[in-house]
């Protein structure tokens, strides 16, 4: 993990002032000190459902006796451990195709030269919820809709019933449709490009692949993403890992364009 | 009707070709007797009583959603008659409101062979020429806060109506900063906090960051979109000006993901 950290530096370029940082999150529970109450009840829609709205990131590493932010915490863009490898807390690691292996040492080699993200190219549906800078959830009736800060781009996870599309044209953030079972919604999408990764490391998603993801908001200030990866082409046999999310009270998201005076990708190293 | 038909294949021509629920009527759309949707019922309300905008919306060319003029250059981005070929459009060109440091800028801007707007680079168009473009918008409106999607870039601005504040002194930022309330039936978005870098149309005329935005939404009907927009620059203008267009909405439709930077092959071969 040493070598990725170099790349995942070159990748820091997210501004530095902001505002609405310190507004004042509306509908917030707080305690009796004004302070955010993330531990109270998960707040309902008007209609009836959890509601998944907020602002919200992979829960970071512990920073403990920290030299540096970045010995401390592996990167000086503090996130979560999926964010470098989703299989991160998997036993065993990820079961990958022979091939998928060799690549992601391949990757490894390079310094993770070659990943979407140096290009500015989109980050993919699943690093969408793992990437450092944060995502908002705002749910509406008919649709769910995650804006995230990095690139300021979004995707739509469809709550109106629609059925999956039969033969989708394969995109970075495929075609998602939700339903809720009891407390929690259960997404399904189809519909990836070839060569999405899916981590820092490069484990790959592939066309064709389904991805089953289950959110469930067991408090205020928490959500677990159950994460199913369904890619046949990729990795012999599916496999589920669990994200867990935690709510960013009282600020908000800021412009952070990836191609905005970019000069780096002539200077990656790497084999 | 034919021309539409063709500009809109052809705009589409850099989206997948065989898209996915472009023909996904949701469900509460007003249908016709031959079950398409009719766009002349009257606008929708959203729970609390004020018009809802939410659903994706696409430039017309006149108000009956025909192309004004029949203009045979309607296949481009930016028809001739268009403010996103030149936002003075309705002024005489002696009218023009433009500053000299503004008119300076517009210059440079021209004067280079590949005239480098921010689109040129995969950057951002930002306002107006996001509600402007090809590619279709999507409202999504909720009682505090308000998303506009844009199919271009997928990107995405929010419009807050949870009762804050422009912010006092903004870091500049490429869609800026807005608020919005409703007066009467329309939707009005005040927005501050632009950045320079952005171009008001494709002929390079200029803002500050001093740029104050304020739109104007009326949904007409169903089917139709009113937008008035107001640019106050004092910096580089000598009064505020304002421009006026309508959106068609895309019934059944979606916006589709499209990013410029996906194998972005153009730059090295800009002649300089």
């Amino acid at each position: 993990m040493k070598a990725l950290s170099l790349a995942t530096l070159l990748l820091c370029a997210a501004p530095g002032f902001a505002q609405w940082v310190n507004y004042p999150t509306p509908g917030m529970p707080r305690t009796k000190d004004g302070k955010p109450d993330l531990k109270a009840a998960t707040p309902k829609t008007a209609w009836g459902t959890p509601d998944l709205s907020g602002i919200w990131q992979l829960e970071p590493n512990p920073c403990v006796g920290s030299i540096s932010v970045l010995e401390a915490c592996g990167s000086d863009y503090r996130g979560g451990p999926e964010f470098g490898n989703i299989g991160a807390r998997l036993k065993g690691g990820l079961p990958y195709q022979p091939w998928a292996a060799e690549a992601v040492k391949q990757h490894n080699s390079e310094l993770g030269k070659n990943d979407p993200v140096a290009y500015c190219r989109p980050a993919g549906v699943v690093r969408l919820l793992t990437y450092p800078p944060f995502r908002k959830f705002i749910q509406v009736p008919g649709v769910l809709v995650m804006l995230s800060e990095r690139d300021v781009t979004y995707r739509q996870i469809f709550l109106d019933g629609r059925p999956l599309p039969a033969d989708p044209s394969p995109t970075p953030n495929g075609y998602s449709s939700g339903k809720w079972e009891g407390d929690t919604l259960v997404v399904q999408s189809v519909g990836f490009m070839d060569g999405t990764w899916l981590d820092r490391k490069g484990s790959p998603l592939m066309e064709g692949a389904r991805l089953t993801e289950k959110y469930r908001r067991t408090d205020f200030g928490d959500m677990e993403i159950e994460l199913t990866v369904d890619d046949p082409k990729s990795y012999t046999k599916p496999w589920t890992v669990t994200l867990h999310e935690v709510l960013v009270p009282d600020t908000e998201l800021m412009d952070y364009f990836c191609q905005e005076n970019e000069k780096e990708a002539p200077h990656m190293v790497g084999k | 009707m034919r021309n539409i038909v063709l500009c809109a294949l052809l705009g589409l021509a850099g989206i997948p070709a065989q898209a996915q629920w472009l023909n996904y009527l949701p469900p509460g759309t007003p249908l016709k007797a031959d079950g398409t949707a009719n766009l002349s019922a009257p606008a929708p309300k959203a729970p609390d009583g004020k018009p809802d905008l939410t659903g994706v919306w696409h430039m017309s060319r006149g108000l009956d959603g025909g192309i004004a003029g029949g203009s045979e250059n309607a296949t481009t981005l930016a028809p001739h008659d268009s403010y996103s070929n030149n936002i003075f459009k309705d002024m005489k060109p002696e009218d023009y409101p433009e500053r000299p440091e503004a008119a300076k800028i517009r210059i440079a801007r021209m004067s280079t062979g590949i005239r480098p707007s921010p689109t040129l680079y995969c950057l951002p168009s930002g306002m107006p020429v996001n509600a402007m473009v090809n590619e279709v918008m999507k409202f999504v409106q909720t009682p505090k806060i308000t998303m506009i999607l844009y199919e271009l870039d997928g990107t995405y601005r929010q419009i807050y109506t949870d009762g804050r504040k422009l912010p006092v002194d903004p870091t500049p930022s490429w869609l800026g900063y807005s608020i919005g309330h409703w007066d009467g039936d329309t939707f009005v978005v005040e927005t501050i906090g632009f950045n320079d870098r952005t171009w008001l149309d494709i002929t390079g005329h200029s803002h500050s960051e001093a740029m104050r935005l304020t739109e104007r939404y009326r949904r007409l009907d169903y089917g139709h979109l009113e937008i008035e927009m107001t640019f106050d620059d004092p910096k580089m203008y000598t009064r505020p000006f304002s421009i006026k267009f309508y959106h068609q909405l895309q019934a059944g439709s979606d916006i589709m993901e499209s990013y410029c930077n996906e194998n972005e092959r153009d730059r090295d071969h800009l002649r300089k």
